[in-house]
């Protein structure tokens, strides 16, 4: 069982997420990504993304659909984390990681202050 | 080659489930797959094609991404000087997706993870690689800025420039 005082902390406004992404001309989403691979291999306890992986999510649009998949699979681990019933998002994630990377990073990153929230 | 075994349940000895195991290299197959023939496919057409990258359509701006398609379609048609102008970063990504695949079919066939790339799971690795990206993308921006084609190639063929003119 995970504890969640191991999970790192990576707690982030959604919406800074969104502005920063673009301010930043997408190099943010780099950061972000190494730090949700970090927050997701702690969640579900075992090396499930790569962090080297993330980082090639953030400039390469197919690798960026496969870490939004992976993110997704990972929610059901963090809603047991949090002792919320969260389903397996990876389609959503993945249609979004597509299209707007942006928005599906927000999606992921409201799930990991969740982790943050139900601590306090 | 050093691996994690499956133990008798058919899971991975890290806890993974097989089913997801196999789920996540299909997957890593179809997405490689499908880019690589896509790249091809694409090639003749690539420099007609529409703006879809969100921060070159509505900033005018470059993303690190920039570029790749129109490489990895140079690359599909054998012309590496041609995708190194576009984005120097296709030739290792393009190594990976032809990498990957193999990799992943090797997997399948051993029911057990290579270990061979467990460094793809270290952060300093990965903070390393970041801060490449990073260095390569802003010289990229200020070459482009002193050609001209920042202004030329991305302004210009922006969405919201050409809502405003």
């Amino acid at each position: 069982m995970v504890e969640r005082s191991s999970i790192p902390v990576h707690r982030q406004d959604p919406i800074l997420v969104l502005i920063l992404g673009f301010v930043t001309c997408g190099l943010y989403l780099i950061y972000w990504n190494i730090k949700t691979a970090e927050v997701m291999n702690a969640v579900t306890g075992r090396p499930v993304i790569s962090p080297v992986v993330a980082v090639i999510a953030g400039c390469c649009m197919p690798v960026n659909v496969y870490f939004y998949y992976q993110c997704g699979q990972c929610l059901e681990d963090l809603g047991k984390l949090i002792g919320r019933d969260l389903k397996d998002k990876s389609t959503l994630l993945v249609v979004l990681g597509f299209f707007v990377p942006m928005v599906a990073a927000m999606i992921v990153q409201s799930h990991i202050n969740e982790i943050y929230d139900a601590k306090q | 080659m050093r691996s994690t075994t499956l133990s008798s349940d058919g899971c991975e000895a890290d806890g993974l489930p097989h089913a997801r195991f196999a789920r996540n290299r299909a997957a890593v197959i179809s997405v490689c797959t499908a880019t690589l023939v896509l790249s091809y496919v694409w090639a003749p057409y690539v420099h007609s094609g529409p703006v879809i990258c969100p921060l070159h359509g509505l900033v005018g701006l470059p993303c690190p991404a920039c570029g790749l398609t129109r490489a990895f379609c140079a690359l599909a048609t054998r012309n590496g000087m041609e995708a190194l102008r576009q984005n120097a970063l296709s030739l290792p990504l393009f190594l990976l997706f032809i990498a990957a695949p193999l990799v992943s079919i090797c997997e399948l066939w051993r029911r057990r993870r290579c270990a061979f790339y467990s460094f793809l799971f270290s952060k300093r690795v990965a903070f390393v690689a970041g801060g490449v990206v990073i260095a390569y993308h802003l010289a990229r921006c200020a070459w482009m800025l002193h050609t001209g084609s920042l202004v030329e190639d991305y302004l210009k063929t922006s969405w919201t420039y050409a809502l405003l003119h």
